[in-house]
């Protein structure tokens, strides 16, 4: 009892003797919990509005889209363990379904004629155009998951290939109704900050929730020990299959913002070198943390103004180095090597950023 | 109808047996790290460019550089991307070789540009002999040739010789080999080595064909490698071969089989079928096991 004016107060019960205060600090550890997602939103508004007044609103909205593209990668890839190859492919569905809906209707009918009359003339709004392309590339992610159930390892990744060049086939031969190998104008260049901001952090959520949630944690246990797992009756299959779907959809929103950032729509966006992106920014970053995710699309987008001058050209005082295409590219997969041999957990180890009490247990207690 | 089967069964043994070479090669580095080597298809785009710079010189001296491209440019892989990373995890080293091959590909679109570039080394192979109503390509006939040659080489190789033996070891249970003193170094250049010169030979089948190279004409190819080792079974250079003759089967029957309007399909539907194989039997149709654990 203490005495407050003279009054007898009762103290509030305290939960540990002395009540003394425990430092928090951000640190990195194995597992994420409520701030995770937290901190990782307030890294990601930071970062855009940092692009947007250093470089400009287009580098940041294109930042926000490769968030996006690489957090829904983190999803099957971090959460299964399993190399996917073909989840440019999930862009690609999601992104033409949002390309057509997006071409004005005066002129989608003439230039896309295969298209069925009922979707030559369906009038869709932005938002709606997303949903759609979430749900197209969710579909097509459970319909393939579906088809892969059974595969690991390897075989899995080839199949996963194996779908890349599919989609990338079919979209490429199928005239009439994607515009084929070139790019098909019209698209409407809808992604603006106000768009790609409110989907970065839906899909942060989501990315969130699903790790905390039962399968995403049943599907940690998959990861780290498959037979552990399942003899304790942990239904492998499904909980993959669960992570694929989630993924699916979230590369379709990816796919639909980067149509509408470009403006067009083309087979050659969804193939190999925007795999090779998004695979070295989750590499990069930490394939098995959401952390990693986020961290690997921010340090490569930076690096990418750094490397950008390598495809275009610059001058290092007198001296002018000419640009050639394609270099950009190979410093971004040199890096990449480099992260794979010197430091394959990535720059977050695999772990997640969390907002907790600080470790040092020596430091003396009698603060009050 | 029997002429187009026979024409049919020549294209599709020539087109198999050089998928066949291209598995093999993919799965001799596969047999001793474990590792499908993505930058393969650019080891073959390497040699065609070494061809091409080489264009000046007499026919036999392209033909060395082309061997030696191929050896080289596969050893320097080896020893500068895959030595560093031989403790990793498979994940690790197959977006390792991922890298690799974008590295090799990128490289060659900044120095020389996508534009393709002619090259002639192949070209005494372009022509064709008629056995009656079929037209058989002669870089149809040589491959074929050569892939019989090189199972029975390789065969021999790896029975008889000391080297080819402990290969053999090493892929099977790389610790234990090491353990009994097969030096690890050895074995893995030697296996790059051989697949290297593999590279070549298709490179020059690749040339033969095409007449050409840009830095993607390897990617395809090598795709269908890793489908045909995959598909095959891994872990038997055998089955990798079938595999890769498989491939060139399916190939060949959707091109005769397919309405004129699909035919632009083709590949989506070559790689549906590999899907399907790999879903109905994921350790591979030539193997009679599943060693490699591929189900869940």
């Amino acid at each position: 009892m203490t005495t407050r004016e003279g009054v007898a107060v009762p103290e509030a019960p305290t939960r540990q003797p002395a009540a003394k205060r425990r430092r928090m600090s951000l640190r990195l550890l194995p597992e994420a919990r409520v701030t995770t997602p937290v901190m990782l939103a307030v890294l990601i508004i930071a970062l855009t509005v940092i692009w947007t007044l250093w470089v400009s609103e287009r580098a940041a909205v294109e930042y926000l889209i490769f968030t996006v593209g690489v957090i829904g990668l983190y999803v099957y890839v971090g959460g299964s363990g399993i190399v996917s190859f073909g989840h440019v492919g999930f862009m690609a569905v999601g992104g033409y379904v949002s390309a057509i809906l997006s071409i004005p209707v005066s002129i989608r009918g003439s230039q896309l004629s295969g298209l069925p009359n009922w979707l030559a003339e369906a009038e869709i709004g932005q938002w709606m155009r997303l949903l759609l392309a979430v749900g197209a590339g969710a579909l097509a992610a459970a319909l393939f998951g579906l088809i892969i159930w059974r595969l690991s390892g390897l075989a899995a990744s080839i199949a996963t290939l194996a779908f890349l060049l599919i989609v990338f086939v079919i979209a490429s031969g199928w005239e009439d109704v994607t515009g084929g190998r070139g790019s098909v104008p019209g698209v409407a260049r809808s992604a603006s900050l106000g768009t790609v901001v409110p989907c970065a952090l839906v899909a942060l959520a989501a990315a969130a929730w699903f790790q905390r949630s039962r399968p995403g944690r049943l599907l940690r246990a998959v990861r780290d020990d498959g037979p552990a797992a399942r003899s304790l009756g942990v239904a492998a299959e499904g909980v993959v299959w669960q992570s694929m779907v989630l993924s699916g959809g979230l590369m379709g929103l990816t796919g639909a913002l980067y149509v509408h950032l470009v403006g067009s729509v083309s087979p050659d966006f969804f193939y190999f070198a925007m795999t090779l992106d998004l695979l070295a920014m989750l590499v990069i970053g930490g394939m098995r943390s959401l952390t990693g995710a986020v961290v690997g699309a921010a340090a490569v987008r930076a690096l990418r103004e750094l490397l950008g001058p390598l495809d275009s050209g610059f001058d290092v005082g007198p001296v002018d180095f000419g640009g050639r295409p394609g270099l950009r590219l190979v410093a971004l997969a040199v890096l990449l090597l480099v992260v794979l041999v010197r430091r394959p957990a990535g720059l977050t180890g695999g772990l997640e950023i969390v907002v907790a009490p600080s470790s040092r247990s020596s430091r003396s207690e009698d603060q009050s | 109808m029997p002429d187009e089967f026979l024409q049919a069964t020549v294209d599709a043994l020539g087109l198999g047996s050089m998928y066949a070479l291209v598995a093999l090669g993919i799965a001799l580095v596969f047999g001793v790290m474990r590792l499908i080597n993505f930058a393969y298809g650019d080891i073959i785009v390497g040699v065609a460019y070494a061809a091409y710079f080489a264009r000046d010189l007499a026919l036999i001296a392209v033909f060395v550089v082309m061997l030696l491209a191929g050896i080289g440019i596969s050893l320097a892989t080896e020893r500068v991307a895959f030595r560093p990373l031989r403790k990793a995890d498979p994940t690790s080293m197959l977006i390792a070789s991922f890298a690799v091959s974008s590295v090799i590909q990128s490289s060659a679109l900044a120095t020389v540009g996508s534009a393709p570039r002619g090259v002639g080394a192949g070209d005494f192979l372009a022509s064709a002999m008629s056995w009656g109503p079929v037209r058989v390509p002669y870089y149809t006939l040589f491959s074929i040739i050569v892939v019989v040659v090189a199972v029975i080489g390789l065969r021999e190789f790896l029975t008889k010789t000391s080297s080819g033996i402990a290969m053999r070891a090493a892929s099977e249970d790389f610790a234990a080999a090491r353990l009994i003193g097969v030096k690890a170094n050895k074995v893995i250049v030697l296996a790059f080595g051989i697949s290297g010169a593999v590279a070549s030979i298709v490179s020059l089948f690749l040339v033969a064909q095409t007449g050409g190279v840009a830095p993607a004409s390897g990617t395809f190819p090598a795709l269908l490698g890793f489908v045909a080792v995959v598909v095959g079974g891994m872990g038997s250079l055998m089955a990798a071969a079938l595999g890769g003759l498989l491939i060139g089967v399916l190939q060949v029957v959707l091109q005769y089989v397919l309405p004129v309007d699909l035919l632009v399909f083709k590949d989506a539907l070559l790689f549906g079928a590999v899907l399907l194989i790999l879903v109905l039997v994921p350790q591979g149709l030539f193997v009679r096991s599943d060693p490699w654990n591929t189900r869940l």
